[in-house]
């Protein structure tokens, strides 16, 4: 039977087992790569060492977890704040609203015509602070909550990168501007 | 539900599901053992426990007000009567308990206690 994250995590903080880490890197190792990679434009060099700056960190700061959190938000929220550190100016890329007006789709049925086959390079057209909260709340599964916590943003501000990413997505797949 | 919240809803799953398509898993390929390798050195700071410092700081203070020579005299008054196999023998029990210890904490390290 495998441990729960807690447990793994109580015994990395009571005896400093560096075995139970080891398992907590394992599970985590896909998900954290991934972001990173995406926080470092799809560098897949860059982005594994980020997520190796992240794990460290991780193992230095395991007593400030708070064990009702999510462990990969946790991760998550360390390896944005690492990433904007490294990248100051990225971090205003990465949260601000954008100046531009927000896009409005107007069509009866949002599913008819759109084709998820561009969805990729539709998500690619979108703002940094767009793509990542779309990316954070509908590929990752978290909550608006959660993603605005990595972000560091206002959860209201959070939800408008998502409606108008999700606008301009729909607008872009199905008027096939891809 | 009207028709346009279930199609935002038809959205929403067909985005989730091709955003997860298309990021599949990235094997570990030694990932995990080198982060480990970063890891700094387990040095664990012991740290006495609360009532074993109360109890330090008592006999501390015992001690201060009652007087260190009332404490000193008896004991090596005691260690001039005690004849050279006794102090031998108090010698072994000390390494034994010694060894014992040292034992228990590779014992812990190795995780067999």
């Amino acid at each position: 039977m495998s441990l729960s994250d807690q447990d793994l995590i109580q015994r990395v903080l009571r005896n400093r087992d560096q075995r139970a880490f080891s398992e907590l890197v394992l599970r985590y190792q896909s998900q954290v790569r991934t972001w990173c990679r995406r926080l470092c434009n799809a560098d897949a060099g860059a982005g594994d060492d980020l997520a190796q700056e992240v794990f460290m960190k991780a193992y230095g700061a395991l007593g400030a977890f708070k064990m009702e959190a999510k462990f990969s938000v946790w991760l998550y929220r360390i390896a944005f704040n690492a990433a904007a550190s490294k990248w100051r100016k990225k971090r205003v890329e990465w949260c601000d609203l954008d100046a531009a007006a927000e896009v409005v789709f107007d069509g009866d049925d949002f599913t008819a015509g759109i084709d998820m086959r561009y969805v990729q390079e539709a998500l690619e057209r979108l703002s940094e602070p767009q793509q990542i909260a779309i990316r954070l709340c509908f590929e990752d599964d978290l909550t608006h909550a959660e993603a605005a916590s990595i972000m560091n943003i206002p959860l209201g501000t959070l939800k408008t990168h998502i409606n108008r990413g999700k606008a301009q997505l729909k607008q872009l797949l199905s008027a096939e501007l891809i | 539900m009207t028709h346009n919240e279930k199609s935002a809803d038809d959205f929403e799953r067909q985005l989730a599901q091709s955003l997860r398509n298309a990021s599949p898993y990235i094997p570990d390929d030694g990932f995990a053992l080198a982060v480990m390798q970063k890891l700094p050195e387990v040095r664990k700071n012991y740290t006495p426990s609360k009532p074993l410092l109360i109890i330090g700081s008592l006999i501390v203070l015992l001690v201060v007000m009652v007087g260190l020579s009332t404490f000193i005299e008896p004991v090596v008054q005691w260690i001039y009567t005690l004849k050279l196999a006794a102090v031998i023998h108090l010698g072994l029990w000390m390494l034994a308990i010694m060894i014992a210890g040292v034992l228990g904490w590779l014992g812990r390290r190795m995780e067999l206690l």
